[in-house]
């Protein structure tokens, strides 16, 4: 048997499959399918401090090998969270992180000061992806002072470890990942969805009102790869590799690019049982290899530069 | 709701674009209900990578069938599937058709929305005093005509755009006329949006309980992606999980 336990510095996950914010809904839409127990842990829908009713319809569009969201974070605002989480506990020990989500610094400190004193809560992963109403729809993660400020001030409030999500949708996401560790980051999750748009020939129109959309799925893969290849070289802290994971394969090239960990995405959307087929397929690769642990292979991967 | 992978055993086209499958499966045909819908994947290939969604025509012993209309990238590898070929399978899911006796019930179809009426059809019509009024394009899109004429209707009024089978024109015209003359105690209707638009304020006007089965592009059918809402009078619910089938009044 393969050791596949993670270690995220803060906690060590039994294994690095974390399905991510927006693709497990509560983790209540899992439970008919299997026990969330087998997971490293999951990432609940990001949560803003009120309710949300998301954007208008059409919220998704299917590219080659991708999906284009712009669901508009819809969800029931930080208190239905709360009460989602204490039923869900009550029904599995999954190590839960909250996605934090903000309109504003204010908001990112009052939501995550909601789920830092919540114990059913594990760990928050900071989502500096929200579109900042300050900001004309620009988000901090598209500046890395914004970066470094927002997790210095949810650091000092908030006692539970806390992760920055990033966007791919910058210039250099290494000075934002250094930024993110500098302001006190307990770990680093890349990437969210790159921005994207999609056309309706026939009417001479975007397909979505807001214009751009998030691509995920299959089709990112090599480019969230990149990625987290070159934050897992410049940063101390763990690295949650995030971007197109849709097999055990997938996981392994994560890990082998410096990932701790990772979340997987789009796959749960389209097929609810992935997580166990990707953990089947980690053991039956692992073995393959002789890879011994995941932890060995974190980061080993060979180049020339 | 299960994730089933599925023989198909038999793949019988019906019409140039349109097919008919039957699937052999233990969970899915023992357990779904008319109304219920199931997530298919076209191939395993992640092109098209979501599951597409089909209404569950009927159900015989440890078979359900679907019907495949070819309408795009994801229907047409569907539609093109031949017998022994394995589907993966996402359901039964959705809220099902009220089931009710002794009523006078309305059922109205447009075009491939006929499925889900078909499956409630098969179930309920011979406990009930039931019309249909099913309208199409043309002739050969009118489905499953000769099943209707042997199941116990009232009424069936055929409508096609071209006038080449029954009433031509928009189901409406029929639709205004039989609601002058008969009582309803219940509608259920399955169809383009357009339909909807057009007989939601006849229905309201004369029948106390209508139910529309919705069409939407989904993502995952279980209510986890949030992208297939539509806009109710308690703002936006997902066609997938608390549909597809929605009391008229809550529609907006």
């Amino acid at each position: 048997m393969t050791d596949l336990t993670c270690d995220l510095g803060f906690t060590k996950l039994k294994n690095p499959i974390i399905p991510a914010s927006g693709t497990f809904g509560y983790g209540e839409e899992f439970l008919p399918f299997f026990d969330l127990d087998i997971l490293g842990a999951f990432v609940a829908k990001g949560v803003y401090l009120k309710a949300r009713e998301g954007n208008p319809p059409p919220r998704i569009s299917e590219t080659c090998g991708g999906l284009l969201n712009s669901i508009g974070l819809a969800g029931p605002g930080a208190m239905g969270l709360v009460e989602k989480l204490k039923k869900l506990k009550q029904k599995s020990n999954v190590p839960t992180i909250v996605n934090v989500c903000g309109g504003d610094d204010e908001e990112y400190l009052k939501v995550a000061q909601i789920f830092d004193d919540c114990p059913q809560a594990d760990f928050l992963e900071i989502n500096i992806s929200c579109p900042n109403v300050h900001k004309g729809g620009k988000c901090v993660a598209q500046d890395s002072a914004h970066t470094y400020e927002l997790m210095k001030r949810i650091k000092e409030k908030i006692k539970k470890p806390i992760i920055a999500k990033l966007s791919p949708n910058v210039a250099d996401i290494k000075e934002v990942a250094l930024m993110a560790e500098k302001g006190g980051a307990d770990a680093i999750s890349l990437v969210n969805t790159f921005l994207g748009m999609a056309v309706n020939l026939k009417e001479k129109k975007t397909v979505f009102k807001n214009i751009f959309a998030g691509l995920s799925g299959p089709a990112i893969k090599p480019l969230a790869l990149k990625l987290v290849f070159e934050v897992a070289q410049c940063v101390q802290i763990p690295v949650i590799g995030i971007g197109g994971i849709s097999s055990g394969k997938d996981v392994l090239e994560f890990i082998l690019c410096g990932a701790s960990a990772v979340q997987t995405g789009t796959i749960n959307m389209i097929e609810p049982n992935a997580s166990i087929r990707i953990l089947k397929e980690i053991e039956e690769i692992t073995k393959d290899l002789k890879i011994n642990s995941l932890n060995e292979l974190k980061g080993a991967i060979k180049h020339e530069r | 709701m299960k994730e089933e992978l599925c023989t198909i055993v038999e793949a019988r086209p019906i019409t140039l674009d349109t097919t008919i499958l039957k699937i052999k499966s233990k969970y899915i045909s023992s357990g779904a209900e008319p109304g219920n819908f199931v997530m298919v994947s076209p191939n395993d290939l992640n092109d098209p990578l979501l599951k597409r969604p089909l209404g569950i025509l009927d159900i015989k012993k440890d078979c359900f069938y679907l019907m495949v209309e070819n309408v795009g990238k994801g229907t047409k590898l569907l539609q093109e599937k031949k017998e022994g070929e394995k589907l993966c399978v996402l359901g039964p899911l959705g809220n099902k058709f009220k089931e009710i006796k002794k009523q006078k019930i309305l059922l109205l179809s447009g075009g491939i929305g006929i499925v889900p009426l078909f499956f409630f059809a098969r179930k309920f019509v011979s406990q009930n005093e039931t019309t249909l009024i099913y309208g199409a394009r043309k002739k050969s899109k009118l489905l499953m005509r000769d099943e209707f004429d042997k199941m116990d209707f009232k009424k069936i009024f055929y409508h096609t755009d071209d006038g080449s089978l029954g009433r031509k024109g928009y189901i409406t015209s029929s639709l205004k006329d039989i609601l002058e003359k008969e009582h309803f105690d219940f509608s259920f209707s399955c169809g383009p949006n357009t339909m909807f638009n057009a007989i939601k304020p006849l229905l309201e006007k004369h029948i106390k309980e209508n139910y529309f089965s919705l069409e939407a592009f989904m993502g995952c059918g279980f209510g986890v992606c949030h992208s297939c809402v539509v806009q109710t009078r308690t703002g936006y619910k997902k066609v997938c999980h608390d549909g597809p089938i929605f009391n008229t009044e809550e529609l907006i």
